[in-house]
């Protein structure tokens, strides 16, 4: 069993891993508010760009932009374990 | 043609008017660093939304009783069907997200990983509805309103596909030529939540959680 679970972390590849349980949480955890919001509301939510911005009560220009921050953010922490 | 990052990502998510989405594809078909990039937003994406499936799944929290790494859950209702929030509320999600960790903390407490016990062989083949969600779902894609939602899919050390899979019935199951067969929990048995379920596929796949294209390929040969 721990062999499995050494194959897991190790992802079969250089660079490669899984996503841990609680990672994507901390992930979450370290944007700044108003990326979170962006994140949330869109990627997890499915609302879209203007009912996100709507509810956030900015422009859709600001939610996009909160938006790939937030998501550029994310994939640095994460990226190569998608 | 100058396409920014904020136009990518919108691109990645469908959210552009059709004529600028159909220029940008163009451009992203042409650029294998474009389409990396949309490819990156889409599978994070798709890992973030089955992820929190099993928060937002639309099960009912008094069927079952609270089990130590339970995520609260809220009712999920079609986004049209949804309330409409003012500009300046706050939205839900912060609780959800409080609740998903307290869940995960709650988790480590119960089920250190380093002492999980592994999964039980053997098992019995489920039948519909929910070997025939198994069959044709895929995460990025499935209903909101499922009623048996899938969290992620993988292979075991065997080279079988397997998924683990929550709503009414929830577990991980495996698919071999006679059809779907649960793996864990035991049959008649209940598992930890969500967060048990993702460690027991960590310990049982034999490679990282499958991101949407993977699925799809795997979903067109059939799962086998």
């Amino acid at each position: 069993m721990q062999e499995m679970r050494k194959i897991w972390m190790a992802g079969q590849g250089a660079g490669q891993k899984s996503v841990q349980p609680g990672e994507i949480e901390r992930a979450l955890a370290s944007l700044p508010d108003e990326q979170r919001d962006a994140v949330l509301l869109v990627m997890v939510e499915d609302h879209s760009y203007p009912e996100a911005a709507d509810i956030v009560g900015c422009s859709i220009a600001t939610l996009a932009t909160r938006l790939v921050r937030g998501r550029n953010a994310l994939l640095e922490r994460l990226g190569d374990a998608l | 043609m100058k396409v920014s990052a904020e136009e990518l990502a919108a691109y990645a998510d469908g959210q552009l008017e059709p004529r600028r989405q159909a220029e940008i594809a163009r451009s992203v078909a042409a650029d294998p660093a474009l389409a990396a990039e949309v490819r990156s937003h889409r599978a994070l994406k798709a890992k973030l939304s089955s992820h929190f499936a099993p928060i937002l799944s639309p099960s009912t929290p008094e069927a079952k009783p609270a089990r130590p790494g339970d995520r609260v859950r809220k009712p999920a209702t079609p986004k049209d069907a949804r309330p409409h929030r003012k500009p300046g509320n706050r939205p839900l999600w912060p609780w959800i997200l409080i609740a998903a960790v307290a869940g995960f903390l709650v988790a480590l407490l119960f089920f250190p990983r380093g002492e999980a016990e592994p999964p039980p062989v053997g098992g019995t083949y489920l039948e519909a509805p929910v070997a025939q969600a198994l069959d044709e779902q895929l995460v990025a894609t499935q209903p909101a309103e499922a009623t048996t939602r899938i969290l992620i899919s993988f292979r075991n050390a065997d080279g079988e596909y397997c998924r683990v899979f929550s709503g009414a019935q929830e577990g991980i199951a495996c698919r071999d030529s006679q059809g779907w067969r649960l793996i864990y929990p035991g049959e008649g048995g209940v598992s930890g939540g969500a967060s048990d379920l993702l460690t027991r596929a960590q310990e049982m796949a034999s490679s990282p959680a499958f991101d949407a294209a993977e699925e799809q390929d795997a979903l067109d040969s059939d799962w086998r």
